[in-house]
């Protein structure tokens, strides 16, 4: 007997037990065959299917086919169906001819499926159908007609549009990145113009974006979706029939909440990013909808380039700007989308940015633009831009109207029909009906005022975007500040008349301190590129300030409006901290923190990133700014950054934006525990930052902000591991290699755009540091020359800032160190012009009581003195000692003394000692020499010793001469 | 009648046990299913739900029924259209599924994806798969399921058409369809698992 045959046997005998038997009874039979018993039991417990999953699988297929048959040949009004091209879950299309007498003509015949409320399909068809009938572009196909056939189902007539999918159309012609965005710019072109004409989609994806043999595309099926969905103005909420198509819906629309333009925006976005990937953006398997839901509403779509190596990261950002989870967080238009796909192509910067991470780009690739015709373009363009508001708002109010009196048209008919036969109920009826129009008309009128508020904020963000863009290409062309100043003079006036004219409600106060915002940038972003007007720029982020805090008093926990002040109020700290008033810009920064804090709680769903992302950032800037003042405190704002990032980045883990910050945390916790003296945690810390940023780095080498970040990590470390001016580990062989990493990284920032200054400065200070680490016997050519093509690009840049102590303070340390490697290779002579010119470089400085500049000027001087001791003339050495510490003295007066005056002091004594050696003063030599030594003594932090190891030792030998000599 | 003729004699050959036979068969109740369906759905649509039970039955009475008022023949014919309206479903649902992952056709609808999640692909597929699985298992018992549910016969009509007892046909079935319970269940399991990795 086969194993199948005794299966059924016992399969047949089993069902015959009463269940509870049938375990004992299978275990008897088979216990020498587990197997067998698996099967058995297994078949049991299938038994006694109903059948009933067969025989509706049967029943739908044969629904589905003999359905799609039944009206091939057969007529519809004045239309004959040839053939099915297509079915879905709201209906069939068929190829269709129209053959009256006028002429023949092929359409697209959309029948929607039985069990639609036929009725109210077809009164919301004539209510749109006005608006649709004048939807007429050449990418979008039209709408012709609509009627319901004989057995009472609604039907569309459309234009018959042969073509693919934008998706396999670009896939099956190998279309390049390029070639894609260009396309889809043209898609964009037509939603733009639908958008105008106040026609929403919902239901944009490939399938409904065809491309004909010649490269033309073609929308389907604008406002059939709407005709569908029973929604029928947007404001009511109708769950049971929302047709969207899951992986291009909305977050908005998989919640049922109310939809527009921006609805749309992110359909776009879906199919950019599939068109860029080749795969949808996010692939929804499941078909329940609170899974949808939570797909779509709370899963962050991944970064493009995660997918596709190599794809820029500008599209990756013009892609997710479109993908926000928020509306009003995307773009605010096809157009302004459409746009920045342009400026990408064209290789301008785009304004779509990683969230929460300040965009910076390096380099610009100006275009000859005359200055005077970029002026009075950003003028036209508000002027006009305000105009086209008004108009569309005026066109919107009439199609409104239109629309309107249909509808109320067909209420009174219905009305009529049904008060025939009760006419002691027409007069209620009546009544109930104007009541009902009267609050349509009234919701109506506020949405037209929201319409056109809309717009004009519309408006104003796109004449922000324009002036940043005229702004920044201009910026770099030799002579531009006067068509700067103007662009600015011109917006200023622009807003003035705006806030005279427009009523002052809350959005419109928001968008109003964003354009300022925008303003004060141009005028003197503390970070970027500006007109360097810091006063002007700090004018204009309190007007913006003034104009929010009403808004933001009313609704102090609306994200947006908290956003928009920490924005303003984070670029005062900035502009106060680095036009000297360091207190006051710490301070306003103290004072954001709990607004960033409230911020990051407020929202526990809908919080995006950028939300979360605020106090961090704020925490970084503090670590940085109370580094040279209170490392203590600036240690604590860090860690406690770091610990905000971490737990961030355990909810989104490899998230760039989060990486980078906590990159950049870590490092100002290195930094403030170097100037703490704790030079190991130092060196930890800097070794994490390193890993966060290099990882950063391969993900995305295009990436520029983490590329400098990367080069200022190798160059900081490079020091605490070994550069002789700052306390270090004493490990010079290991920090020439990181001082190298950074000046090759520095090399290819500055190869990208050899107009870009910031670089050039960057490369200078990378080789100082590598130039002025102890080379060994064998490295001094090298060091000399890193020197020389350091200095070479430091002077330029000294010459061009005149007043600003930093650069200069960077080259007299490189003329001090080119002196000492001279002097080593016995070019002596050399060695004390460069050391004078060393001095010469900071002088003017020297009563700015900076203390780099000082000690700076210090070091040279007694370099000098020390060189001329040995070459013998003593006088002159004498009074460069003297003369030394007498300055020393002069800027370490006040009591307490910080540890870096002591340390000048010391040195400063120890270098009189030595020379008064030199000269033949023992006597006094030694007395240098010991005050010297208490002074050192007094540090507590032998960190901040390590330089001064060599010094040290020959002071010491002043104390000790050696018998005999 | 001469239009039913062929088919009657090819219903006897099959009676008399020629396999051969049902090869003949089998295209003129195809061709004839489908004229009716069209024609059935043409006409009289209106609050009338298309059993393919109905429609095989039917098909009968129009090739076979009115020259052969006896009913030897039927159930021989039924187990025909059972097969017949297993292939005519069966293809429509793979071609739309083709479709459907955009296997190549010229011209894309306009609302192709719309709700595309909510149109699972074809359930009929999944039962044609696991049904291919119980053909190769054992033959019998697929075409007593394929007689049961495409063609709506009863045990009594089956076991007339196999000449088998009806006792053998009822135990035969229960069998097979906790065979096809369980294959059913097997194969959609790996979906249930793709939710939940490890």
């Amino acid at each position: 007997m086969s194993d199948w045959q005794r299966v059924q046997q016992l399969f047949l005998e089993a069902v015959d037990l009463p269940p509870e038997e049938r375990a004992g009874f299978l275990e008897r039979c088979c216990a020498d065959n587990p197997e067998l018993l698996g099967d058995i039991a297994s078949l049991l417990e299938a038994d006694m299917d109903s059948g009933e999953s067969i025989e509706m699988a049967v029943q739908d297929e044969a629904v589905s086919l003999f359905d799609s048959h039944v009206l091939i040949g057969e007529r519809l009004g004045i239309y004959r169906i040839v053939r099915e091209i297509g079915r879905g879950g709201m209906g069939s299309v068929y190829l269709a001819l129209r053959d009256d007498q006028e002429y023949h003509k092929e359409v697209a015949l959309k029948i929607v499926k039985r069990g639609m409320d036929t009725a109210e399909v077809l009164e919301r068809f004539r209510y749109e159908r006005q608006i649709l009938a004048n939807l007429e572009h050449p990418y979008i196909s039209r709408l012709f007609d609509g009627g319901s056939t004989a057995d009472g189902v609604p039907f569309f007539v459309m234009e018959y549009i042969e073509g693919k999918p934008v998706s396999v159309f670009c896939r099956e012609n190998a279309l390049d990145l390029r070639a894609r965005c260009e396309l889809f710019i043209r898609v964009l072109e037509a939603v733009a113009y639908a958008h105008r004409s106040l026609v929403v989609h919902r239901d944009l994806k490939p399938a409904n974006i065809l491309i004909t043999a010649d490269g033309t595309p073609k929308l389907l099926d604008f406002g059939v979706a709407k005709l569908l969905s029973g929604d029928l103005d947007d404001r009511t909420l109708t769950p049971n029939l929302r047709p969207f198509t899951p992986g291009y819906a909305s977050p908005e629309q998989v919640r049922g909440l109310p939809i527009t333009t921006s609805t749309d925006i992110y359909s776009l976005g879906a199919i950019l990013y599939e068109l860029l990937i080749g795969k949808p953006a996010q692939p929804i398997e499941s078909n329940t909808p609170s899974e949808i839901e939570r797909i779509v509403c709370e899963t962050e779509v991944p970064r493009p380039s995660l997918q596709v190596r190599g794809l820029p990261s500008d599209l990756d950002n013009i892609v997710l700007m479109a993908m926000r989870k928020q509306p009003e967080r995307r773009y605010q238009s096809a157009v302004q989308f459409a746009e920045d796909l342009r400026r990408h192509l064209d290789g301008r910067p785009v304004i779509a940015r990683q969230d929460s991470v300040r965009y910076r780009a390096t380099k610009f690739i100006v275009r000859n633009w005359p200055e005077v015709a970029a002026t009075s373009i950003v003028a036209l363009s508000m002027v006009a831009g305000l105009g086209i508001s008004l108009v569309q708002t005026h066109r919107a109010e009439t199609a409104r109207a239109n629309a309107e009196a249909e509808r109320v048209i067909a209420l009174q008919q219905s009305s009529r029909a049904e008060a025939a036969g009760r006419s002691e109920l027409q007069q209620k009826m009546v009544a109930d009906q104007q009541r009902i129009l009267a609050s349509d008309q009234r919701d109506q009128a506020e949405q037209q005022k929201a319409i056109a508020e809309q717009r004009v904020k519309q408006i104003l963000d796109l004449a922000g975007s324009a002036l940043f863009d005229v702004h920044d290409a201009i910026a770099k062309l030799p002579g531009s500040l006067a068509a700067r100043r103007t662009i600015v003079k011109t917006a200023l006036q622009y807003l003035e008349g705006l806030e005279k004219q427009v009523g002052m409600d809350d959005s419109m106060r928001q968008a109003l301190c964003a354009a300022y915002y925008k303003i004060a940038m141009i005028q003197g972003d503390p970070q970027g590129a500006s007109l360097q007007d810091f006063q002007a720029a700090e004018t204009s982020l309190l007007k913006g300030q003034t104009l929010l805090m009403p808004a933001y008093n009313r609704n102090p926990n609306d994200p947006s409006l908290m956003l928009r002040l920490i924005e303003t109020r984070a670029s005062l700290a900035e502009l106060r901290y680095r036009s000297g008033r360091r207190d006051e810009g710490i301070a306003t920064y103290v004072n954001l923190l709990p607004v960033a804090h409230r911020l990051s709680l407020s929202l526990a769903k809908d919080c995006s990133l950028e939300c979360k992302t605020q106090e961090p950032v704020i925490e970084n800037s503090l670590t940085y700014e109370l580094m040279g003042v209170d490392p203590a405190r600036a240690l604590d704002h860090a860690n406690r950054g770091i610990a905000l990032e971490r737990a961030l980045l355990a909810q989104h883990p490899d998230e760039p934006i989060l990486i980078q910050g906590l990159g950049s945390l870590m490092a100002g916790g290195a930094g403030a525990y170097r100037m703490l003296g704790n030079l190991e945690k130092s060196a930890a810390d800097y070794r994490e930052s390193i890993a966060a940023r290099e990882e950063l780095l391969r993900k995305d080498p295009s990436d520029t902000l983490v590329r400098r970040s990367l080069m200022i990590n190798y160059g900081n470390y490079a020091a605490l591991l070994g550069i002789p001016w700052t306390p270090n580990l004493g490990r010079p062989a290991e920090a020439r290699i990181y001082a190298a990493k950074c000046v090759a990284l520095a090399r290819d920032i500055a190869a990208a755009d050899p107009d870009d200054v910031t670089a050039r400065h960057d490369l200078g200070m990378s080789l100082s540091r590598l130039g002025t680490i102890d080379p060994g016997p064998d490295g001094i050519a090298d060091s000399l020359a890193q020197l020389e093509e350091s200095r070479s690009l430091l002077e330029p840049i000294v010459a061009a800032n005149l007043k600003a102590a930093e650069p200069a303070s960077q080259l007299a340390l490189v003329l001090e160190y080119q002196g000492h490697r001279l002097e080593s290779l016995g070019r002596k002579a050399e060695a004390a012009a460069t050391y004078q010119k060393s001095m010469a470089v900071i002088q003017a400085f020297l009563d700015a009581r900076n203390a780099t500049v000082l000690s700076q000027y210090l070091a040279s001087e007694q370099s000098l003195a020390l060189l001329d001791a040995s070459n013998g003339d003593t006088a002159t050495a004498l009074d460069l000692a003297n003369r030394s510490l007498s300055d020393a003295e002069k800027f370490s007066d006040q009591a307490p003394r910080t540890d870096a005056q002591t340390l000048m002091l010391a040195k400063a004594w120890s270098t009189l000692g030595v020379t008064q050696s030199k000269a033949g003063m023992t006597d006094q030599a030694r007395q240098s020499a010991t005050k010297a030594m208490q002074l050192w003594d007094a540090i507590k932090k032998p960190g901040l010793l390590a330089p001064f190891r060599q010094t040290m030792a020959d002071t010491q030998a002043l104390l000790n001469p050696p018998r005999g000599q | 009648m001469q239009a039913s003729e062929p088919i009657t004699l090819a219903l006897q050959d099959l009676a008399k046990g020629d396999a051969a036979a049902f090869d003949k068969v089998m295209p003129m109740v195809y061709a004839e299913l489908r004229n009716l369906a069209g024609y059935y759905l043409r006409h009289e649509r209106k609050e009338h739900t298309l059993q393919p039970t109905a429609l095989v039955h039917e098909a009968y009475f129009r090739l076979v029924g009115q020259a052969q008022p006896e009913y030897q023949n039927r159930s021989h014919f039924l187990g025909v259209a059972a097969h017949a309206m297993r292939q005519i479903l069966i293809d429509h649902a793979r071609t739309r599924n083709a479709a459907k992952r955009g296997g190549g056709q010229a011209v894309f609808s306009i609302d192709e994806c719309m709700d595309a999640p909510l149109e699972r692909p074809s359930a009929l597929i999944q039962v044609d798969d696991a049904l291919q699985a119980l053909e190769i298992h054992d033959p019998r018992k697929a075409q007593l399921i394929e007689m049961r549910f495409f063609a709506g016969m009863t045990a009594e009509e089956s076991a007339e058409a196999l000449g088998l007892p009806v006792q053998k046909i009822r135990a035969e079935l229960r069998i097979a369809q906790a065979w096809l319970k369980r294959e059913l269940d097997n194969r959609a399991e790996p979906r249930i698992r793709d939710g939940n990795p490890g």
